[in-house]
């Protein structure tokens, strides 16, 4: 049997039966296990404030490692960035030796690098709002630009028989336009380095690169010489309409032959005077040179043409 | 006074009393060992339930950085993949533009492509959680760095030869030696021809052009004049500038010398006056250009296309 217990009742000094009831004791025992839990608790806590945890452990290693090897990283880069500053300055001293002029890729970059920039500060709604706007507009202006085009393909079906003939594509493989050097224009000449008109466009390509004829014709001229144009071929395209191609290697064609758009008529050189291998290109209309960037319409897109013109406007030189 | 209230007491059947009770000291001791150990069981397996099941404020704040540390290895990334774009862009304009300009051929992929090996050389990272994005920079800026350092060389060079192309465009004989505003004709062409004075079948290794008296001269490419004097065999005053590259020019015959040996020219300086002094049947000017000491025609390195004031700009910047 268990043994009561008894408190001490200073008040009318009497012995109390404590109260050893189940609810009693039931409560009791809550609140021990509430303290203990509280206890618990506590000393997590310390535990907590003083030590970390595995998990802690690991991930502030893992940061100190990443710190430190970022610093690592952050270093490496610093260097490759001088390195590539000082590739840069190089490139734009070449450049200036070569075309005598700032290379201005860096405006061209700015301005197409993120044209959806302003997009970014409106709300989804304005912009899906303006799209169906511009998008009515647009739709209005092509109908009426269709109908303008019909007009034009009327009046221009009887021309259609000269597109074979008419200069139309680039004198060489020129897709990234990369061999685009020198424009139509009034331009530094590399050798008297006097402004003097070019009338033609300046393409730089190796030695023995191929060289289309830019549209059906019969070759008109095709001379060997080691002054002025040096090789030269001069296809006439009828209509008015003749090409020339200057300071050649080779010449795979002779006077008379018939040649279509694309055929190779010969290489690339840097004959006469010429101070580098390229090819200089000239379009003719009645005798008169014109500007050649209007006679690439069969390959360029429009974008490609933005890009052409800025190119071959800021050579500040050309090749001969 | 001794407090009473706190203490429990029993009835002791033997007496009859109520009789405190005691534990002894080690009860005593057991007993809040027993209650210690097992606070602290519980402290652990709270401990791990918590730690199981949900992070503690500290753990988020560690995680936090180190998504902050990923992501700025991950803007590190985007910063070389610009780096990238940047030099392919460059070894385009090396490979297209420049080395065909210079007639060079592009620099080869072997070299180009110069590996550092595959070599595990982050150890350290490997033993982090999720190694590869982290290692991934590594080598993306390992490889950035070498193609940056071989651009770089290569950049050197082009960059030499550009100044070197330079020098030789200004110095490489390329304009006619008297203006194109002052009267003058050819009188006998390079090569083979028959002598004026005996009549026989020999070579002439200039061009005579032929003009009046006083006629200025100019030099046709930059350089030293090596010679000025008179000379026995023939050429009369003569200027012989050495241009450099393996280019000479001679200019005979002239009335009057206007530069010195060792004098530095550029194109368009006049370096004398039209004459016909030596072995000369009337006023000309002899002029010859040697590359490699082989007399080459000297129409090949000038061409009648500047107008008369250009040639006055370019013997005016002479000065």
């Amino acid at each position: 049997m268990a043994k009561s217990q008894y408190k001490f009742n200073p008040d009318d000094i009497t012995f109390d039966k404590v109260d050893d009831s189940l609810r009693n004791r039931f409560w009791r025992v809550v609140i021990y296990v509430f303290a203990a839990l509280v206890l618990a608790l506590l000393i997590n806590s310390v535990y907590i404030l003083f030590f970390d945890s595995s998990k802690e452990r690991q991930v502030r290693w893992e940061n100190e490692e990443l710190q430190r090897q970022y610093q690592i990283l952050q270093d490496r880069k610093a260097t490759v960035d001088t390195v590539l500053n000082e590739i840069t300055r190089t490139d734009e001293n070449i450049y200036r030796l070569i075309f005598e002029t700032e290379p201005s890729d860096k405006n061209e970059l700015a301005t197409t690098i993120d044209p959806y920039n302003e997009l970014m500060h409106h709300s989804d709604r304005e912009i899906v709002f303006s799209n169906a706007n511009r998008l009515d507009s647009m739709l209005e202006k092509s109908a009426q630009e269709k109908l303008e085009y019909d007009i034009l393909r009327i009046k221009s079906e009887d021309k259609s028989e000269m597109l074979p003939y008419i200069p139309a594509i680039q004198p060489l493989e020129n897709a990234d336009l990369s061999r685009t050097a020198s424009g139509y224009g009034y331009r530094i000449h590399p050798i008297y380095k006097i402004m003097k008109f070019h009338a033609g466009m300046d393409f730089t390509a190796p030695v023995g690169t191929p060289v289309y004829a830019t549209g059906a014709g019969i070759v008109e001229v095709a001379s060997r010489s080691r002054r002025g144009s040096g090789n030269r071929i001069i296809i006439n395209h009828g209509f008015g309409y003749k090409s020339v191609y200057a300071h050649m290697n080779e010449l795979n064609t002779r006077q008379g032959r018939k040649v279509n758009r694309g055929d190779v008529i010969g290489t690339v050189g840097n004959t006469g005077l010429s101070t580098a291998p390229h090819l200089h290109y000239e379009v003719l209309i009645n005798d008169e040179p014109v500007n050649p960037l209007n006679f690439y319409f069969l390959e360029l897109t429009p974008d490609d043409y933005t890009r052409m013109i800025t190119i071959s406007k800021k050579s500040g030189q050309s090749f001969d | 006074m001794m407090n009473l209230t706190g203490r429990k007491y029993y009835i002791n059947p033997e007496t009859l009393r109520f009789e405190e009770k005691k534990l002894s000291l080690k009860r005593r001791l057991g007993n809040s060992l027993i209650i210690a150990s097992g606070l602290l069981l519980l402290a652990f397996v709270m401990r791990l339930g918590c730690e199981q099941y949900a992070k503690s404020p500290r753990l988020v704040y560690y995680e936090n950085i180190n998504d902050e540390l990923r992501s700025e290895y991950l803007a590190l990334n985007e910063s070389i993949i610009k780096d990238e774009a940047q030099l392919a862009d460059l070894k385009r304009k090396d490979d297209r533009l420049y080395r065909s300009i210079f007639g060079l051929e592009p620099l080869p992929a072997s070299i180009r492509e110069a590996g550092t090996g595959g070599s595990p050389r982050y150890n350290s990272l490997q033993s982090i959680s999720n190694p590869d994005m982290v290692i991934d920079v590594f080598n993306k800026l390992d490889k950035v760095s070498t193609k940056a350092r071989i651009q770089s060389n290569s950049f050197e060079n082009l960059e030499e030869r550009a100044i070197e192309n330079q020098q030789f465009l200004a110095c490489k004989p390329s304009i006619q030696p008297i203006s194109p505003e002052d009267s003058y004709w050819m009188t006998s062409p390079f090569g083979y021809r028959s002598d004026p004075f005996n009549k026989r079948r020999t070579v002439h290794h200039g061009i005579d052009l032929a003009g009046p008296y006083g006629l200025k001269i100019y030099a046709t490419g930059d350089g030293v004049v090596v010679s000025a004097y008179y000379n026995k065999h023939g050429y009369g005053k003569e200027v012989i500038i050495d241009h450099g590259f393996g280019y000479r020019t001679r200019y005979a015959h002239l009335q009057l010398l206007l530069v010195k040996p060792g004098d530095i020219v550029k194109r368009g300086h006049v370096v004398g006056e039209l004459g016909s002094t030596g072995r000369s049947t009337g006023p000309h000017l002899h002029y010859e250009v040697q590359y490699n000491r082989r007399a080459i025609n000297p129409l090949f390195c000038f061409y009648e296309d500047i107008s008369p004031e250009e040639f006055k700009v370019i013997a005016d910047r002479a000065l």
